[in-house]
């Protein structure tokens, strides 16, 4: 019998129980200590005197990784473009911090981005790839009509003839008209619409240029764009503020329209959050709120995730700096991250690692590319951390950029605890989630875990 | 044939619908079923109609997507529209 890697095996305190956790096979269960350190014992030394269903879960983490995906860094090309058209948005929103405020208006010429495409269509195709995802982001990417106009008609000519399949999303505010909603519906795949869960928090939060209002037309948008076959992904962003109100999130959303998936993200103290009086919640409450707005979710028939806390699958970067994605700018400068490149050159980082001429040339820095996504995956803070494989790290210039302090942060504590939660839930029932969510200390208990490896069990 | 005047007055009334197929349009009529497929880069000259671009928009799209001039794409787009109206895919509003 082979010795398993203790590193790649996870114990989280719950209570007075543990819960072990292999991301990799997707194997969890709870026990108690006695359990834990038999298993521990029988792991570590290779031989199996563990019996009856600790023989079957030790067999389990003992396994090959066969079904995981997570082995590293995906080679290039990866199968999704990201094209910001423009920086440039139609609303002035108070958490935002991707540029719109101080856009000068640049937007990619239609061309360029044709061209773009067509290289990394054509690197695909080489490599036997099926699918190729284009994403538009912004700003807000749907005020450059001829820019996606141009590049999804663009795309879906050259995947026709590639054999490929093209999957467009789009991440937007829906302020536009219902006709352009048509345009979205017939030709999009998903679309990623912010909506801050109540009228109330999205009108304060999201608003137009002249202060006035945006949840009439958002909502006007949502409808429109149900009425086709493209997957709708609510993205609400959650403050200090409204974290005690994802539960009645739920209820109003999934009695007014028809979605598919509702994304709770918690807002990310900037400075633009400072000056408007917005904070962010705070990590356990956004945890509390996340699983019992989930909850209720599932009873409604609809998915509640967290772009941190997705358990469907391993991975070794959740941040699409380490998923190998490439984007296109309004410049035509091509990099590995979609914010503003004044965020990340902040930090002391560059990625950049490319460009599309001005004439239709694509150039790429593939080793730069391979090496910035390989830095991406391996984050010494994640280490010790049983959401290594999910989470793994999040933003790479946000929240683990290199040299980034080794312990957890709130984000992680909260991250950590929805994770943790999910599992509970998964394992032992709606009744064990609730009993954790009432009792902070056990959250925090369970958070706060300095290192989760089973190679660090004492 | 002035391309203008063209998109103005064309109408897809005749057919009873369109949609989307990988490698372009495919139209549709009551009790015919699939009846035209319209392959890229034409489609996107349906795709414009339909939701009435104006048609220099339409022709600089063109012009992207078939990777040629605007002047080619113009004189392709006009061939096109007029193929269409022989074919009976298309009629002139006033017609109806």
């Amino acid at each position: 019998m082979t010795n398993v890697d203790l590193d790649e095996i996870y114990a989280v305190p719950i209570r007075d129980r543990w819960l072990m956790f292999k991301p990799r096979a997707r194997v969890s269960a709870m026990m108690n200590r006695a359990a834990v350190d038999s298993l521990r014992n029988s792991l570590a030394g290779g031989i199996a005197p563990v019996s009856g269903s600790l023989a079957g879960l030790r067999r389990w983490l003992a396994a090959g990784d066969a079904a995981a995906g997570a082995s590293g860094a995906e080679p290039f090309p990866a199968g999704k473009l990201v094209i910001v058209p423009t920086r440039t948005c139609n609303m002035r929103c108070v958490y935002c911090d991707f540029g719109a405020a101080g856009d000068d208006g640049t937007t990619i010429d239609p061309r360029q981005a044709c061209r773009f495409v067509e290289f990394m269509a054509d690197s695909m195709a080489r490599e036997g790839r099926g699918i190729l995802g284009v994403h538009f982001f912004g700003g807000e990417p749907l005020i450059a009509r001829d820019v996606v106009d141009t590049v999804v008609h663009h795309t879906r000519s050259l995947c026709s003839r590639l054999k490929i399949k093209p999957w467009f999303e789009v991440t937007t505010n829906a302020m536009i008209e219902p006709s352009y909603a048509g345009f979205v519906g017939d030709y999009f795949d998903a679309a990623v619409v912010s909506f801050d869960g109540l009228p109330d928090f999205h009108d304060r939060h999201r608003r137009n240029l002249d202060g006035s209002s945006s949840s009439g037309t958002v909502e006007r948008t949502i409808r429109e764009l149900s009425k086709y076959p493209v997957e709708i992904c609510l993205r609400a962003c959650i403050t200090a503020e409204s974290a005690g109100s994802m539960r009645g999130m739920v209820e109003f959303l999934s009695r007014n329209f028809a979605f598919d998936v509702l994304c709770f993200e918690s807002l990310q103290a900037n400075d633009e959050c400072g000056a408007s009086g917005v904070s962010a919640p705070g990590p356990f409450d956004f945890a509390k709120g996340f699983l019992e707005a989930s909850d209720l979710g599932m009873r409604n028939g609809i998915r509640v995730i967290n772009a941190q806390a997705q358990l469907a699958f391993p991975r070794s970067s959740s941040c699409p700096v380490g998923t190998g994605a490439v984007m296109l700018m309004p410049d035509g400068m091509v990099t590995a991250c979609y914010l503003p490149a004044g965020r990340w050159l902040a930090r002391g980082m560059d990625l950049t690692v490319g460009r599309v001429a001005p004439d239709g040339r694509v150039e790429i820095d593939r080793s730069k590319m391979q090496a910035i996504r390989e830095q991406a995956c391996e984050k010494p803070r994640c280490r010790r951390c049983f959401c290594r494989l999910s989470c793994a790290g999040g933003c790479h210039v946000s929240h683990t950029p290199p040299g980034c302090l080794p312990e957890y942060d709130g984000h992680c504590l909260q991250t950590r605890a929805i994770t943790a939660g999910l599992l509970v839930r998964e394992l032992s029932g709606e009744d064990a989630l609730k009993e954790l969510l009432e009792n902070n200390e056990w959250m925090e208990q369970l958070s706060n875990n300095p290192d989760d490896r089973l190679s660090a069990w004492k | 044939m002035e391309v203008k005047k063209q998109m103005e007055l064309e109408d897809m009334r005749p057919c009873a619908g369109w949609v989307v197929e990988s490698g372009g349009i495919t139209l549709c009529q009551a009790g015919k079923g699939a009846i035209c497929s319209i392959p890229y880069p034409f489609a996107v000259v349906w795709d414009c109609m339909v939701r009435r671009h104006r048609t220099e928009r339409c022709i600089r799209m063109f012009a992207a997507v078939s990777g040629t001039d605007e002047d080619s794409a113009r004189r392709q787009v006009v061939a096109c529209l007029e193929d269409w109206q022989t074919k009976g895919l298309v009629r002139e509003a006033g017609d109806v």
